[in-house]
């Protein structure tokens, strides 16, 4: 099997995993009228350490399997995704990527924009702006931490997947070390 | 050169973007349920693993409680057995006004009780996936209830599992009625505020209806459209105010709390196979 489809079906096993991890915690957290989102994870390393078709398969693929579950238009997630991925991208080399903080920081950026872009897109949709924009902003405070909490175990998987196919990343020199 | 390479990676995504937009819808749908049965066993699994989860917790029980729970059962059972009889005492009498007054009857469903395996509440949608689907004959646009009443409608059927939209999404609008009124009123939800039970939007309400925090309106199915049965509890008006037209008031209404903890529902599936229930999946 050729390197880069081994990379991208490793990452995206670990893209449906941490899907599931999350329907689950949201499906607890649901009395509490909060949900977690944590897509900024899904693009950060792909956009970081991959080149770039072979992530943008990953960050595209990983869209399509959260499209495949929500009511929205099936390949708008995927689109942010993608798009999110091309910003993190075209800056990656300015970063120090191999660093887990960094990589952490890059996905709390990411999280953010995905959430100011659906709200730009779909929030005159909602009955009441005020009330949703507590809501918004309540969401996204706690996808932030979750994002915090899980992302250097998250990343982790990734690359032990990564190995695990025989498909690593490829070594990068960092001109910060 | 350098510019070309830094704006290489939109030039891709815009001929991904070019290619997805010439993709047939057929073969988009296709991707689409094909990634959603890859996940739905996933989903299956973790509502499998909560119930057996439950079920060792239960065995933890003492033989007193298990006892004291049976007897509560038997008083609950007791109680039922005679509802029942008055129910079919009052469907007899249904039938027999419908035939005397000529009056169209009520469409006939099917309960079907269903498990919920996720429930998947966020500001822009309110769902459930249930732990039934094609394979259990669910039609799309069936109502669904749960002992506090209304739960929303079936948007989506699966192999295994169906999607419910709740009322409590922004999406759901119903013509509901107050208790003891006839005439109807806009429902629309989609007020989730964190920390706090769903509300909804309640309009067109005629000026001589009241309503106050500390004197709510229950307010119902009204049975208009054809696809929510009437009488079905939908929640409570606890503010109303004059619209700006001065026509009509218009107010919020507090949903159930117990909507967030939902575990089980009854999916009424329509009996009648002409039975038009229109289709909400986008």
């Amino acid at each position: 099997m050729p390197h880069a489809l081994r990379q991208v079906l490793a990452l995206l096993a670990c893209a449906a995993v941490l899907a599931a991890i999350v329907y689950q915690i949201n499906h607890y957290a649901a009395p509490w009228a909060l949900s977690f989102s944590v897509a900024g994870l899904f693009v950060t390393l792909p956009a970081l350490r991959l080149p770039l078709r072979t992530g943008l398969a990953c960050a595209l693929l990983a869209g399509l399997w959260l499209d495949a579950a929500s009511p929205l238009p099936f390949g708008r997630q995927a689109l942010l995704l993608g798009l999110a991925f091309c910003f993190v991208h075209r800056i990656r080399d300015r970063l120090p990527r191999t660093e887990t903080v960094v990589l952490v920081v890059v996905a709390l950026f990411v999280n953010l924009a995905l959430f100011v872009a659906l709200a730009f897109l779909d929030l005159g949709a909602l009955p009441d702006p005020a009330a949703g924009g507590l809501r918004l902003l309540a969401d996204l405070l706690v996808s932030q931490l979750l994002t915090v909490l899980l992302g250097p175990w998250y990343f982790a998987l990734q690359t032990a997947s990564l190995r695990l196919v025989g498909a690593p990343p490829a070594q990068i020199v960092s001109r910060y070390a | 050169m350098r510019r070309f390479d830094q704006a290489r990676p939109f030039l891709t995504l815009g001929l991904v973007l070019l290619a997805w937009m010439i993709v047939p819808t057929v073969i988009k749908r296709f991707a689409r349920l094909s990634f959603y049965e890859f996940q739905a066993p996933l989903d299956v699994a973790a509502s499998y693993g909560r119930e057996l989860q439950g079920f060792w917790a239960d065995r933890t029980r003492s033989n007193a409680e298990l006892l004291s729970a049976a007897r509560d059962l038997q008083r609950l059972n007791a109680s039922y057995e005679l509802r029942l009889q008055e129910d079919a005492r009052l469907r007899a009498e249904i039938t027999r006004l419908e035939s005397l007054l000529r009056l169209p009857s009520y469409p006939e469903f099917r309960p079907e009780p269903a498990r919920v395996v996720r429930r998947d509440f966020n500001v822009w949608w309110q769902r459930l996936v249930v732990r039934k689907g094609a394979n259990h004959n669910i039609r799309v646009g069936s109502p669904v209830i749960y002992v506090g009443g209304l739960v929303g409608r079936v948007v989506e059927v699966h192999a295994t599992t169906s999607v419910i939209e709740l009322i409590s999404s922004p999406g759901v609008r119903l013509a509901a009625v107050f208790e003891g009124d006839d005439r109807p009123v806009s429902f629309q939800g989609g007020i989730n505020a964190p920390m706090r039970p769903p509300e909804a939007v309640i309009e067109f309400v005629p000026l001589d209806v009241f309503a106050t925090p500390s004197a709510p309106r229950r307010l119902v199915t009204s049975g208009i459209g054809g696809v929510f049965p009437p009488g079905l509890h939908v929640g409570e008006v606890y503010q109303l105010e004059p619209s700006t037209d001065g026509l009509f008031k218009s107010g919020r209404a507090r949903l159930d709390p117990r909507l967030g903890r939902i575990s089980e529902v009854t999916i009424l599936v329509p009996l009648d196979p002409a039975f038009h229930v229109p289709s909400a999946t986008p």
